[in-house]
């Protein structure tokens, strides 16, 4: 992972707002969660041009809250990072990257690129995550440019992605690898691990 | 209430489930409810119901937003403003049919092009809730209620035949190829197109006087008749073109419209199909009509024409041609790169000459058949592995019999092996009607196979000798020949990545270097089966001479028939040599070509403001896992040994050399020469033909580019260092296209 943003420009976010994570907000209180919750739902829905179903929510923010990171402004939401983590191929631990939102008014104050790196730092070093992955869509410039800063990379076009957006169809998945098996196939990775239960 | 099959009890779950939904919430946010009543996905869709998000049944749409069937044809020509009848009803079957042909060509779903027109709509919901066809749309004229109304129905047996085919989900994929997309529709399932063909629309054109309207009604009847005959399970014929002389003759007499404005005709779309036979949200838009349906239509009958061609062409002695020619019709245009600079993707990407779904799905179709081994185009898959083998090694009559019998004859664990070899062939085969995304992501697939088989046959196999002549009995053929095709494997999977759009302009450098590590590798197993080849040959010419053939064998007769199969392979050998250079000229060129980008890379690096940033950018990956992800498809892979991560070094070094532009300029230079032994290459192929054509206008644009004094750069943003002033707007990668 490479470092995007300054000691400086990481203090100034952080003495303006204030980062949670929905689990520490769970463990708090039920209220709390409840209430932030509905605000991130109504946050993504409201600038995210695809709907998403009350599952997908449910999905991520109660299975995965720790991978929820949001920031607050007072007591408004104004940005969050939702993200999911799995075993993939039964070999490698993986993180997924669901959504980024950061409200209109505040683009551009690197509030994209905070929320990222928190999440990516819990996927390494919280979750020991192998590798985290996402996906963009293929137009979507400004997105791309900000994940590649991080360190990922292209690997695969995925045709027709997006069922007839507005704007766009076709979808880039993005990698970003921690451990040495990123690199590795998942076969190959599943005979060492076999292998190794025999011992 | 009773309830049966036929009058289910329908019971509003959506109630029941806000209520527990409610109740649970502020007490225990994240505890589950569950009821016999509903399953986890049910649940989740009885929550959106009413959302409007979410829910496609609260688009709002009023009645006079629906098309209504009924309109006379008088109101129509006042609506559309055409005077006269028959020219009316030519216009809207036009744009029914382009409609049609907008979905085939990849642009949407069948919702949102096709059923969105209210004849189409009207035809499928009869059809679905009565389970007949609708026999009339009681407008009061023939046009409409008899040749609209048949029109209409012969497009849809079409779409039942596409969406119903065994090459769905196997090399076309729904959704990535093509987007059925509908929810709880009968295509006209109960009914037979055979018995419904020659009293449907074909019946109704010979009472068209309007030529404009018989030539289109003949050929969609032409077109339905070829596709569905062709590609449907139970019509088709294995290895046998049906109806493919009256589709060529109906789109010979296929009269092209004249300019009139397509657009006025959406007025027989609406919103409402999507709203009643899909769950997609949000409400999808209904894109204007493109003006190349056309042209889409001439790209699809040109490739049946040349898709038909080479397959009536093909032989038990032919198959390595036969699937050259099917590679280089089908593949040349995954060159044709993506456009995502566009904000509108789905405009930008409607290039006509892309390979069309039709097209992929009629070749698998009329290819693949397992019978008892694995066939295609009813000719076994050993009959091509040997034929390919023999392509480019010379191998005797025994090496030849086991191939051909599939291992027979073999130890077994080698036997093993050809299976495996036969299922990653015929993959490799099938590959090409992938569209090409999902082609690229299949090759890696086959790379694990391809190289687990080089490895495992090659145990069976002599080590290579440095000693080829003394060894010539022990020289390991199968295994080297697999490795040869390990190596284009590799060399597509990266260089495909281009029309992608994958790379980032900073791994441009690794990309090319480690494809010209391969081209390195394989222009040395060229020359050594070169090499072989030419022992063998003066083995087999000196074993002619008749001294040496009468010292040898007393018999007359052995003799002769010895003396004959030495001629045989003689032959072999010099077809086998031939085959060997025109491989040697490509590669050379390819390999300068990958050499030169390099240069390049270079050479702008050196001239570029943003140097230190890219080499400190380069710097920081090398501590990251980018470049093991970027290769992983070769992980297992230990030959050819790649650089890989190492590419850095390369870099490192090229830099300290300062010699990037004499590179530049000796590159060129070879490829001045390179170029005239490319043009000099007979081929038979115009597919083929095409690909080196390919190669000669990208060295003449590099020439153009890279030959001149210094570039002026012009792009200093990040990383993108690459973009330059007068190269004709584009990016530099886009001057070297994958060119397969």
């Amino acid at each position: 992972m490479l470092s995007v943003l300054t000691n400086k420009q990481i203090n100034t976010i952080e003495e303006k707002y204030t980062t949670h994570n929905l689990k520490t907000t769970l463990t708090n209180s039920s209220a709390g969660f409840i209430q932030d919750k509905k605000n991130i739902i109504k946050l993504i829905d409201n600038n995210l041009s695809e709907p998403y179903s009350s599952y997908v929510y449910i999905y991520f923010l109660n299975n995965f809250p720790e991978l929820c990171y949001y920031i607050k402004e007072g007591e408004d939401i104004v940005g969050c990072i939702i993200g999911k983590c799995d075993t993939h191929k039964s070999s490698r631990l993986r993180g997924y990257i669901g959504m980024l939102v950061v409200c209109k008014k505040k683009r551009g104050e690197q509030l994209g690129k905070y929320l990222i790196m928190k999440e990516l730092e819990h996927f390494k070093n919280q979750s020991k995550c192998d590798e985290v992955v996402l996906e963009t869509q293929c137009n979507n410039t400004v997105a791309l440019n900000l994940y590649k800063k991080f360190g990922f990379i292209c690997l695969k076009r995925y045709k027709h992605f997006y069922n007839e957006n507005q704007d766009g169809k076709d979808a880039f998945m993005l990698i970003l690898g921690f451990t040495e098996k990123c690199g590795q196939r998942g076969v190959f990775l599943q005979q060492s691990i076999m292998e190794s239960l025999s011992i | 209430m009773t309830t049966n099959r036929l009058k289910p009890k329908q019971i509003d779950i959506t109630s029941s489930i806000r209520k527990l939904h409610d109740t649970i919430t502020d007490e225990n946010p994240t505890a589950i409810f569950k009821s016999s009543l509903f399953d986890l996905f049910t649940s989740t869709s009885a929550l959106e119901v009413g959302n409007e998000n979410l829910d496609s049944s609260t688009i709002e749409i009023s009645r006079e937003d629906i098309f209504d069937t009924n309109t006379s044809i008088d109101d129509l020509m006042k609506k559309f403003e055409i005077n006269d009848k028959e020219e009316c009803v030519y216009q809207i079957l036009d744009y029914i049919f382009r409609s049609f042909m907008q979905w085939i060509h990849d642009n949407g779903s069948l919702t949102t092009n096709f059923i969105s027109i209210g004849y189409v709509s009207d035809i499928l919901d009869f059809y679905t809730s009565k389970v007949s066809i609708l026999s009339t749309f009681e407008s009061g004229d023939y046009l409409i209620d008899e040749l609209l109304r048949h029109f209409v129905i012969t497009l849809i047996f079409m779409v039942k035949a596409i969406g119903s085919n065994e090459a769905i989900n196997f090399v076309v994929l729904e959704e990535e190829d093509i987007r059925l997309d509908s929810l709880g529709l009968n295509f006209l399932t109960e009914h037979d197109y055979k018995d419904y063909n020659p009293t449907g629309l074909k019946a109704c054109i010979q009472n068209i006087k309007h030529e404009r309207l018989k030539s289109l009604c003949g050929f969609v009847q032409a077109l339905a008749q070829f596709v569905i005959f062709n590609i449907s399970t139970e019509y088709i014929d294995k290895g046998k073109v049906q109806f493919f002389d009256e589709l060529l003759l109906s789109f010979e007499n296929l009269s092209k419209p004249v300019g009139y404005h397509l657009n006025r005709f959406n007025i027989l779309k609406s919103y409402h199909p999507q709203r009643i036979f899909s769950n997609t949200y949000p409400k999808k838009q209904i894109h204007d009509l493109e003006s190349n349906g056309y042209q889409v239509l001439e790209n699809i009958v040109d490739t049946f024409k040349k898709t038909v061609n080479i397959l009536s062409n093909v032989d038990l002695k032919s198959t390595y041609d036969f699937e050259e020619k099917l590679y280089y019709l089908f593949t040349n245009s995954f060159g044709i790169g993506y456009d995502d600079s566009s904000k509108d993707q789905i405009k930008s990407d409607s290039v006509v000459y892309r390979m069309n779904v039709l097209n992929r799905i009629f070749l698998f179709q009329i290819l693949i058949s397992v019978v008892e081994d694995i066939f295609v185009n009813q000719i076994n898959i050993t009959q091509y592995i040997t034929n390919d083998v023999r392509s480019l090694l010379m191998i005797d009559e025994d090496t030849h019999n086991i191939l051909l019998k599939g291992g027979e004859g073999a130890p077994e664990e080698l036997q093993n092996e050809l299976q495996s070899l036969k299922q990653v062939y015929l993959d490799s085969f099938l590959n090409i009607m992938r569209n090409p995304c999902y082609y690229r992501k299949s090759l890696s697939k086959q790379l694990l196979l391809w190289d687990s088989i080089q490895a495992n046959i090659s145990m069976f196999e002599k080590p290579q000798s440095p000693d080829i002549e003394g060894n010539l009995d022990e020289y390991p053929a199968i295994s080297l020949w697999v490795y040869f095709k390990k190596m284009n494997h590799m060399i597509e999977f990266l260089l495909r990545g281009f029309s992608e759009n994958l790379y980032s302009e900073w791994e441009y450098f690794a990309i090319y270097w480690n494809t010209f590590c391969i081209f390195d590798e394989k222009i040395n197993l060229l020359s050594q089966f070169r090499q072989y080849n030419e022992l063998c040959k003066k083995r087999y010419e000196k074993q002619n001479q008749s001294k040496n053939l009468k010292k040898k064998y007393k018999d007359v007769e052995k003799r002769l028939k010895i003396k004959d199969r030495n001629l045989r392979y003689i032959t072999q050998i010099d077809s086998a040599l031939a085959n060997i250079s025109k491989l040697m000229i490509e590669t050379e060129a390819m390999s300068l070509l990958c050499f030169l980008q390099c240069s390049r890379y270079i050479y702008l690096l050196e001239s570029s403001k943003n140097k230190v940033d890219v080499l400190d950018h380069l710097q920081n990956i090398s501590s990251t896992f980018i470049y093991d992800i970027r290769f992983k498809a070769f992980s297992s892979i230990g030959s050819p040994d790649l650089p890989k991560k190492n590419t850095n070094l390369v870099i490192d070094r090229l830099l300290k050399n300062g010699k990037s532009k004499e590179y530049v300029n000796d590159c060129l230079q070879k490829l001045s020469l390179v170029k005239e032994k490319v043009r000099e290459i007979e081929c038979g192929n115009e597919e083929k033909k095409l690909f080196l054509d390919r190669i000669l206008f990208t060295i003449k644009q590099f020439e153009d580019v890279y030959g001149k004094p210094s570039p002026s750069l012009s792009n200093n943003d990040g990383l993108n260092f690459f973009k330059i002033e007068n190269s004709y707007e584009s990016k530099t990668h886009e001057f070297f296209p994958t060119l397969f």
